[in-house]
């Protein structure tokens, strides 16, 4: 089977029609799932896969740990979710020549970006399971990028109560932090006190 | 001027990108000369980073698979972290069917259909939809022109059946034993007339009448053989130039049209959204039914300017599928260049009850 996963890749590789065929028809399958989520950009997101699974067997990241199918199935999963999280990712106003530590200037909006360990975006998920459920939605709302004004509509309060609210609910995420870090690690609480240079 | 109190809380606003151009300028302004407000931002930045936290896509896929998480997830934060987001649960369950679809070779996905808004109606992906379309339309076509001639021709060949089978049964009731016999050559099964009841033997002047009424009878037997006949060699000639049609859009609307007909335009008045339908050639005509369907049969009558009925078709039984129907035919040249209303009606309690209507143009 193995061998027969390679003979695969190679003839892939050499643009034989029977193996790109095969590997597509598992990557379209492997997608149908994500259609519906993905369908204004389908074409462009199939396109991408087959780059992004190209690029991987071209560099032989598929080292016959699994069958090649399913090696296939998670790198078409795994390039759906990111598209599909790409999609809906609120773009950050440009304030770069405001802040010391920012992004780079001159790139315009950017995209938050994720943490780039595991163990920072731990801490941020235990951070924010201590939340409260009207903080999460409150912040859901302004990630989706609400105004004030619909969100106060949308809730039904007034919008002085609702900016208090919501800095209520930053000022919680920090305090949060600082008691985890303290705890876990003993230092001592700074005021704002960074988890990462990826999380600014 | 605006203060830090006014400042901070517009804060995450002002990352959204969502204040109005003054606000913005002046939170602006005010974080350029405010170390404290300026890490008050730093510090919504952070907040946006936790409530916009969701579990990796590498995470997610491993637990669809069952694999061990990616080194530093905790598998009991994600577990609660699945239980409290929507979107992550959401994406999950995504991954999850297309596990399934690799492991389960039984499954057939269906095409995905889209709506196209501007034409307002569905497409399937991917882009080969156009000829999709093109060739269900003209089979459509071909289907519905093969079913009206079909009708036209089975329901002419059954009744000139049965009456063939009713002039032989007579034939053999009034048969009084003489030498005269029938050979049916119609293929509808005729009781035998050697084993038809024989009355008794009439004699003198009500024999010779019995004789004459068998010699009509037979007469009548014949000539109605003789159109069974005619119709069955018009049939077969129907039915070869419908095969040596050319099955293309083009081709079939050379010389037969399929009109499908919404019964909006008749409501909003006016004939600007009349369906046209060329005068010199046969129509097939499908009208979309909008009321819900209480009747077994309707009537469909094609009323011209003056209101005045000009064609009509009894017995009109409504196709159900996705989208309901009626469908008739209009015999080429049967309608004068016009404007007219196409009426559909229903019997209820002896009364005639109007339903939708429909608007064509015939030139």
């Amino acid at each position: 089977m193995e061998n027969d996963d390679q003979e695969v890749v190679a003839r892939y590789l050499r643009g034989e029609a029977e193996a790109v065929g095969l590997v597509d028809g598992w990557i379209q399958r492997a997608a149908w799932p994500f259609q519906r989520r993905l369908s204004s950009r389908w074409d462009d997101l199939l396109q991408d896969v087959r780059l992004e699974v190209t690029r991987l067997l071209g560099q032989g990241k598929f080292r016959g740990e699994s069958a090649l199918r399913t090696y296939l199935w998670r790198v078409v999963n795994h390039t759906c979710l990111d598209q599909i999280r790409a999609q809906t990712k609120w773009q950050w106003a440009d304030l770069d020549d405001l802040e010391r530590d920012g992004p780079v200037a001159g790139t315009g909006p950017v995209a938050p970006s994720p943490p780039s360990r595991h163990e920072d975006r731990d801490l941020l998920l235990r951070v924010l399971e201590r939340a409260s459920e009207d903080c999460r939605e409150l912040w859901r709302m302004l990630v989706a990028g609400l105004s004030y004004r619909e969100m106060s509509q949308r809730l039904g309060v007034a919008e002085g109560t609702l900016r208090v609210r919501v800095l209520r609910c930053r000022e919680k995420a920090t305090s949060t932090r600082e008691d985890l870090l303290g705890r876990d690690k003993g230092v001592t609480k700074q005021p704002g006190a960074r988890l990462s240079s990826s999380e600014s | 001027m605006m203060n830090c109190e006014q400042a901070i809380e517009l804060l995450p606003w002002l990352l959204n990108g969502t204040l109005q151009e003054s606000e913005r300028q002046a939170v602006r302004e005010h974080l350029a000369g405010c170390d404290r407000c300026r890490e008050a931002l730093a510090e919504t930045r952070f907040a946006w980073s936790v409530y916009d936290q969701h579990l990796p896509s590498e995470a997610l896929v491993a637990l669809a698979y069952g694999d061990r998480l990616p080194d530093g997830l905790d598998p009991a934060l994600a577990e609660r972290h699945l239980a409290t987001c929507p979107q992550c649960a959401a994406e999950l369950e995504l991954v999850r069917t297309s596990r399934h679809l690799e492991e389960d070779e039984r499954i057939a996905p269906m095409p995905f259909q889209r709506k196209d808004r501007a034409a307002g109606a569905s497409t399937t992906v991917p882009a080969a939809a156009p000829l999709v379309r093109t060739s269900v339309r003209a089979w459509r076509s071909s289907a519905l022109a093969a079913s009206l001639v079909g009708v036209v021709a089975l329901s002419g060949w059954i009744h000139n059946g049965q009456r063939v089978h009713s002039l032989e049964e007579r034939l053999a009731q009034v048969s009084t034993g003489t030498e005269a016999t029938v050979e049916p050559s119609s293929p509808q099964p005729a009781p035998p007339i050697a084993s038809a009841p024989v009355p008794s033997a009439p004699s003198g002047g009500a024999a010779l009448g019995e004789t004459e009424r068998l010699r009509a009878a037979e007469a009548q037997l014949q000539e109605a053989q003789a159109k069974l006949q005619e119709q069955s060699r018009q049939i077969a000639e129907i039915e070869k130039q419908v095969q040596s049609r050319p099955t293309s859009k083009a081709g079939l609307e050379a010389n037969f049209q399929s009109v499908e007909i919404e019964p909006a335009a008749a409501e909003r008045g006016g004939d600007a959204d009349a369906v046209e339908i060329r005068a010199d050639r046969g129509a097939a005509v499908s009208l979309t039914a909008d009321h819900r369907e209480t009747h077994k049969t309707h009537v469909l009558e094609v009323l011209d300017a003056a209101g005045k009925p000009v064609l009509t078709v009894p017995g009109l039984q409504r196709n159900t599928g996705d989208v309901d129907t009626y469908t008739f035919g209009i015999p080429p040249g049967r309608l004068a260049p016009g404007t007219y209303t196409v009426q559909v009606s229903a019997q209820e309690n002896g009364q005639k009850v109007a339903f939708e209507k429909y608007l064509i143009r015939v030139v």
